[in-house]
């Protein structure tokens, strides 16, 4: 089975190379031959690497040690709903996995695409394959020279003779990121997966940011299409507009995933740590809203066309750089991989290559962009899509500094000093308070210039609301300035939403007389990119009220019980009732038992562990949320007797944390309205579906004339 | 043997699958004009929506009067346009209309701004080329060019068999 894999990626390499040069020489001498074949080449490709990743899934369920990867990743005794997932649990593996998706998102653009008769589509699956091409060459021809292996042992044939050409020497050749290199014997057990990634969140985390990072290169295909072809109009931002936000949905759902996962598993009690690998999700995230929210500006307007270009490739570029970051281990971080330099090496490489082309690009076709339109005045909806982009842009170079600093400090002093949460915390708050307030603002303002008429109607009542709650939170005693602003804003906010909602129904009932409930429907599903745009707005207030809660007003607490003994803390009390410890089949487990009242009432009985893992040596510290809706209470195990005579239990009160994940639903919920086909979409589609099944039935009687 | 039997039957069938095109006297699916019209309606659609859009943000305060009647008339203006362009395209006999001009917009304005453009194009239908060259309609017998495909009037599906293959 690891033959059909390896030979399928070297068969996929090919084919991608050869749909390059077919896409290209196709659209520039119009040849709808050539065209085709590079279309089938996308699909090929597809087909390929679903191929080797069926065959790495098979290999890691049977698990079968002798390939490097199963051994390294899995152990015998992993259960089977995590040995599948050990698939993106190391480099190789993951790099497999982009490509997979990057040939996934191809074959479905070529297909949306393939009758729409522009050179965009040919030239951007030429990017999209070009992309494609380096992961590939990264997975078959990044080797290093195993010094404990000897040239004997290299048994694959195509290693053989890549050895041989090169003439190897002082070991065998190995390659470095090949999830289907074999061992020359077969360990008698696995190292096992870190227990840290046993967790469902495993399952769906790291795919769904490769959704999210790879789906930003169907944008940045297009961008560059638009320039390679010279048809430099709002219609490549037509035509990516659908994948632009579908990535957009990943990244998002990648990174609260990823905050869930963090504060499920990782036992710290918070959802995020400025860690990385963590900023290197959200940077691509910065920058994909900036993207999304200034090509409406393009398409209303025709203005930013040079910005938007810019930002797509500064997405595309910070997404490339996420994934370098992420797998080179070159910071540390509790993501933390083996470092290579051939690996990093190639990777700056491509980033560098990748992002001088595409500015080299953009600056010899810059004539072609220009802005139709001036900015009329600071006070208007274009000014505040553009505050908006500075202060997202803005927000993402301070994130990128922040993870670089340990590189920097490296570099001049010597050791890596990160700069830490407060860091990012306290230089960020003011950006974040800003683009708050332009949630609020940036929809209700007026296009062009705003008058005082048009400010006091649409503004009046929501300052004012936002001003009552911040006061009315004053008098009931909360004395926190952080918090009396934020909440000042996000009651702001969400004012200006109800005010579009009602506003809007009841525009619509007095255009077409229809009544509430319908006037509502129609509202969301007429308009639907506008109105889930408020939903993702209220998902984003909801998201920020949990986070300047639960980071301002964290309450924590070391209890040391004796068995039976009970202790208050904040209104809650602790009793901690048995200890029992008991062997899994991949684990020993240390197991507390305690009781929680709320209140004198008893809330929940809830249990404590901690947990030994054989085959990884590691031991592993889960936590135990009792959840509610003003706030979690967080658990962990902190140490224990042999005999369980006494526990040492880590308690903290995380207020509002729930509303973090209910926030991230909505915004969810929203991005799905927003990415419905709205009904002149669903035409288009139909109509040109149409026109190509027409051509199909042309095609027999071409094919008889001819 | 199994492996090296599925890796013969990939090579062969990705192969011969990416070179089909190329091998076989392959006609694409699609035509320069097709794809004209279909940026028109594209457009077209884009406008209508615009419209709509503009006159909504008018009545939720979010435009001061001029600015709406400024931008108003220049939304259909280049409405017109597109419409007597796309109206253009279907008249040329080299690409058939596979799709009348009814978009279904809803407001009132767009009605009469779609209605005067069909008026116009009745008006030259009416001393364009000679009779004998139309279609008509079974549903409403309304008189269609003869590549037409749905009744322009009506959007009925015309008959393929009475116009009889080119």
């Amino acid at each position: 089975m690891s033959e059909i894999g390896q030979f399928s990626l070297l068969l996929a390499f090919l084919v991608c190379w050869y749909t390059v040069f077919a896409a290209i020489m196709g659209a520039r001498r119009n040849s709808p031959e050539l065209i085709a074949s590079a279309y089938r080449g996308v699909w090929s490709f597809f087909f390929l690497l679903t191929i080797a990743s069926g065959a790495l899934m098979y290999l890691l369920a049977v698990r079968d040690l002798n390939v490097e990867y199963v051994a390294r990743y899995t152990s015998s005794n992993l259960p089977m709903f995590y040995a599948i997932p050990a698939f993106w649990a190391g480099n190789a593996g993951s790099l497999v996995l982009w490509v997979w998706i990057l040939s996934g998102y191809s074959a479905l653009m070529v297909w949306r695409h393939r009758i729409t008769d522009t050179p965009l589509v040919p030239y951007a699956a030429a990017v999209l394959m070009l992309v494609g091409s380096f992961f590939m060459t990264l997975i078959i021809f990044l080797f290093q020279t195993d010094a404990s292996m000897t040239p004997q042992m290299v048994r694959d044939p195509f290693y053989r003779v890549m050895q041989a050409v090169l003439g190897v020497s002082g070991g065998g050749l190995h390659p470095t990121c090949n999830p289907f290199w074999r061992l020359p014997f077969t360990p008698a057990e696995g190292l096992g997966l870190n227990p840290q990634l046993q967790n469902p969140g495993m399952m769906f985390h790291p795919p769904t940011l490769y959704l999210g990072y790879v789906g930003m290169a169907i944008p940045f295909a297009f961008g560059m299409a638009a320039l390679v072809s010279g048809q430099a109009d709002n219609q490549w931002l037509i035509l990516t507009r659908r994948w632009t936000i579908t990535a957009w949905f990943f990244l998002s759902l990648g990174n609260i995933l990823g905050g869930w996962w963090a504060y499920v598993t990782l036992g710290w009690g918070g959802y995020w740590a400025w860690d990385p690998v963590e900023n290197a999700a959200f940077i691509p995230w910065l920058l994909a809203t900036a993207f999304l929210h200034s090509v409406m500006i393009q398409e209303k307007r025709g203005m930013l066309k040079i910005w938007n270009m810019v930002l797509i490739i500064a997405a595309f570029g910070m997404t490339i750089f996420g994934t370098y970051l992420t797998r080179s281990g070159i910071i540390s971080s509790v993501h933390a991989f083996a470092r290579n330099e051939a690996f990093n090496l190639a990777f700056l490489l491509f980033m560098a290559t990748s992002v001088m082309a595409a500015t080299f690009l953009l600056i010899t076709r810059v004539d072609l962009l220009k802005s139709e339109h001036q900015l009329d005045s600071l006070l208007s909806r274009e000014s505040a899509f553009l505050f908006n982009n500075v202060v997202f842009v803005g927000a993402a170079f301070v994130v990128l500094f922040g993870t670089l600093f340990p590189l920097f400090s490296q570099v001049f002093r010597g050791v890596q000093v990160s700069v830490g949460v407060m860091w990012f915390n306290a230089i960020l708050w003011p950006l974040w308070a800003a683009l708050l307030i332009l949630t609020g603002v940036g929809p209700l303002i007026a296009w062009r210039r705003a008058d005082a008429a048009n400010l006091r109607r649409n503004f009046l009542y929501p300052v004012a609301f936002g001003l009552l709650v911040a006061v009315g939170l004053a008098l009931f005693g909360m004395r926190s300035g952080y918090a009396l602003g934020f909440a000042g804003i996000c009651a702001f906010v969400l004012a200006t939403i109800v005010q579009e909602f009602y506003r809007g129904t009841k525009a619509r009932m007095a255009i077409s007389k229809e009544t509430i409930p319908v006037a509502m429907t129609h509202l969301v599903s007429r308009q639907n990119r506008r109105y889930g745009g408020y939903l993702i707005h209220l998902g984003i207030v909801i998201i920020a009220v949990g986070i300047t809660a639960s980071s301002l007003f964290q309450r924590e607490a070391d209890l040391t019980l004796r068995r039976g003994e009970r202790k208050p803390f904040q209104g809650y009390a602790f009793q901690y009732l048995s200890f029992r410890q008991f062997a899994e089949p991949n684990r020993d487990v240390h197991a507390a038992t305690l009781q929680v009242f709320r209140h004198d009432a008893l809330m929940r009985t809830a249990e404590v562990v901690k947990e030994d893992y054989y085959a990884e040596q590691m031991r592993w510290t889960k936590a135990k949320i009792l959840y509610t809706l003003k706030e979690d209470v967080y658990l962990t195990l902190g140490s224990f007797s042999e005999d369980g005579s006494t526990v040492t239990i880590n308690v903290k009160l995380n207020p509002l944390v729930s509303w973090i994940w209910i926030g991230g639903a909505v915004l969810i919920a929203g991005t799905v309205v927003a990415m419905w086909p709205d009904k002149r979409e669903r035409e288009h589609r139909r109509r040109t579906a149409l026109r190509g099944s027409r051509a199909e039935r042309r095609r027999p009687e071409a094919a008889a004339r001819a | 043997m199994f492996s090296a039997s599925v890796i013969i039957v990939l090579t062969i069938g990705v192969g011969l699958f990416i070179t089909y095109p190329l091998l076989t006297r392959f006609r694409s699916a699609k035509s320069g004009e097709d794809s004209r019209t279909s940026d028109l309606m594209v457009r077209r659609d884009q406008l209508f929506h615009d419209i709509r859009e503009l006159e909504f943000d008018y009545r939720m305060g979010k435009l001061s009067e001029e600015d709406y009647a400024e931008l108003l008339t220049q939304l259909k203006t280049e409405a017109a346009e597109v419409l007597s362009a796309l109206e253009e395209a279907e008249r040329t006999p080299s690409e058939k209309p596979h799709e009348p001009l009814r978009a279904a917009p809803r407001d009132a304005d767009i009605e009469v701004l779609v209605a005067a453009a069909r008026q116009a194009r009745a008006a030259r239908l009416r001393q364009g080329p000679e009779p004998a060259k139309r279609i008509t309609c079974p549903s409403c017998n309304a008189a269609n060019p003869l590549e037409a495909q749905f009744c322009m009037k009506c959007g009925a599906l015309l008959a393929a068999e009475t116009k009889g293959n080119p």
